[in-house]
């Protein structure tokens, strides 16, 4: 699973790029003509099962795009069904979680992993993934944290003061008891890009799926896109491909409404990170087909503060380099001077599993705020 | 056995999620707070037939062969679906 130095660009070989755009109309990536050899195939066992692209290296082999030898077959369904075990206990602790916050009058939206299985892919075995995604009102935040702390999850990141999560945080991450990792959403990005998501907008609309004979809501189509790009670009520092198959997926597979689209992404000043992830799908998947929105990304010139605004979620960054980019989008004086506050003068919990004391943590976040900013 | 086979419809139970890899399906009844249930072959297109309540019949007739109760094979898969779980029995009209 090695490549060029072109791909390397692009950060992956192009057999894991053939094997994540399985079924995508429109990619002009080859697949290899004879099987690969046992070295090969367990290599790539292991790289699609850290990519998550279990289903579509299933998909790329019943479909016969991949040949396979021996007993690849085999090793590739149970990598597959494994995966998918994990993926419906997932979606039984989601709809656990979701009743019960309905019950305490929490909104939620499904994000991501099992809303895109449902409502992006043409059949949701082809899409795995690794937690639940939720997506709850900033006033409701502080009421869903509390009702997930009482059923015992625990909450991995605490916020640095009170107010804090329900003002200024992207959300927190909560682990069950067994094991399986909850993202509470507040906003879709940490640092600038988090701050100024237009919340309102994203909660217009949406689109509903059934599972397990409930119905559950998630965002709108163009809503998804924007998630799935804001992942690919602020996300990972080397984007895994699934989110980027996500990105190609709604942009392929659904008549988006592009007014809304570029609405949603203008007030939320989203652009240069939407034109370009959609950019990299393209690239990533040697995608041959031409639409408003590809147009759109190929065309549109990032200027030098976008860039650095990006920039900051690039190589070296950190928890304190987004935090510190995030101050400017803050809209008020007062809410700046809440946030600052807040950063710089955490509770005592927040610093106790961190730093030895609050110097220390000003120290640490000082130094990697310098190192993002030299190696920008 | 004539009533459960000729009138009663069988349907998949509320609340099992489920994904099919088109050799197996991987099933996880979350009401009963079961097992995975992996079914191959004959169960797993009982499971795909099922998209819709059938009664043993109907799903003897999908498969080209007798609604008998004699049908051992079919009317076993059934109890062994319902036993796990996944299935269960549409209440008569």
């Amino acid at each position: 699973v090695t490549g060029t130095a072109a791909d390397e660009r692009i950060g992956h070989s192009p057999l894991a790029r053939a094997i994540a755009s399985s079924g995508l109309a429109g990619s002009m990536l080859e697949f290899p003509s004879a099987p690969l050899s046992h070295r090969e195939f367990t290599a790539l066992l292991g790289h699609v099962q850290m990519q998550r692209t279990t289903g579509l290296l299933w998909d790329a082999i019943t479909s016969g795009r991949l040949p396979v030898a021996g007993s690849q077959t085999e090793q590739a369904e149970e990598l597959h069904l494994r995966a998918l075990c994990s993926t419906l206990l997932l979606e039984q602790l989601l709809l656990d979680t979701i009743a019960a916050l309905r019950k305490a009058g929490v909104d939620v939206r499904v994000l991501k992993g099992s809303a895109a299985a449902h409502l992006d892919y043409p059949d949701p075995s082809l899409r795995t993934f690794g937690d639940i995604d939720l997506l709850v009102r900033s006033d409701q935040f502080e009421t869903a944290v509390t009702w997930l702390t009482d059923q015992g999850y625990t909450r991995l990141y605490p916020q640095p003061r009170p107010g804090f999560d329900r003002n200024f945080s992207k959300g927190t991450s909560f682990l069950t008891p067994g094991g399986l990792e909850i993202d509470l959403h507040r906003t879709l990005a940490m640092g600038p890009y988090g701050i100024r998501l237009d919340l309102d907008r994203l909660w217009q609309g949406g689109d509903s799926f059934t599972l397990g004979g409930s119905r559950l809501r998630a965002l709108a189509p163009e809503s998804r896109l924007l998630h799935a790009c804001y992942h690919v670009v602020l996300g990972d520092v080397r984007p895994r491909l699934i989110p980027l198959r996500d990105v190609a997926q709604i942009a392929l597979g659904h008549h988006l409404d592009l007014g809304s689209l570029h609405e949603l992404v203008r007030a939320s000043r989203g652009q240069a990170v939407v034109a370009k992830a959609v950019r990299l799908a393209w690239q990533t998947f040697a995608l041959a087909d031409v639409l408003s929105i590809s147009a759109w990304a190929a065309a549109y010139r990032t200027d030098p503060r976008e860039a650095a605004d990006i920039a900051v979620y690039g190589k070296g960054s950190s928890y304190a380099s987004k935090s510190v980019a995030a101050i400017r989008s803050i809209p008020t004086t007062r809410g700046r001077a809440s946030y600052l506050y807040a950063l710089l003068v955490p509770t005592a919990s927040y610093l106790e599993p961190r730093h030895s004391s609050r110097l220390a943590r000003l120290r640490s976040g000082w130094r990697q705020t310098q190192i993002s900013r030299g190696r920008r | 056995v004539s009533v459960l086979v000729t009138t009663t419809r069988y349907r998949r139970a509320r609340g099992v999620l489920a994904r099919d890899t088109e050799l197996h399906v991987v099933l996880l009844p979350t009401a009963q707070r079961r097992d995975f249930v992996l079914l191959g072959g004959g169960a797993a297109a009982i499971w795909r037939l099922l998209d819709a309540p059938l009664t043993a019949d109907q799903i003897a007739q999908r498969f080209d062969r007798s609604s008998s109760p004699e049908d051992t094979e079919l009317v076993g898969y059934l109890h062994d679906l319902l036993a796990r779980g996944v299935l269960d029995l549409e209440d008569p009209p």
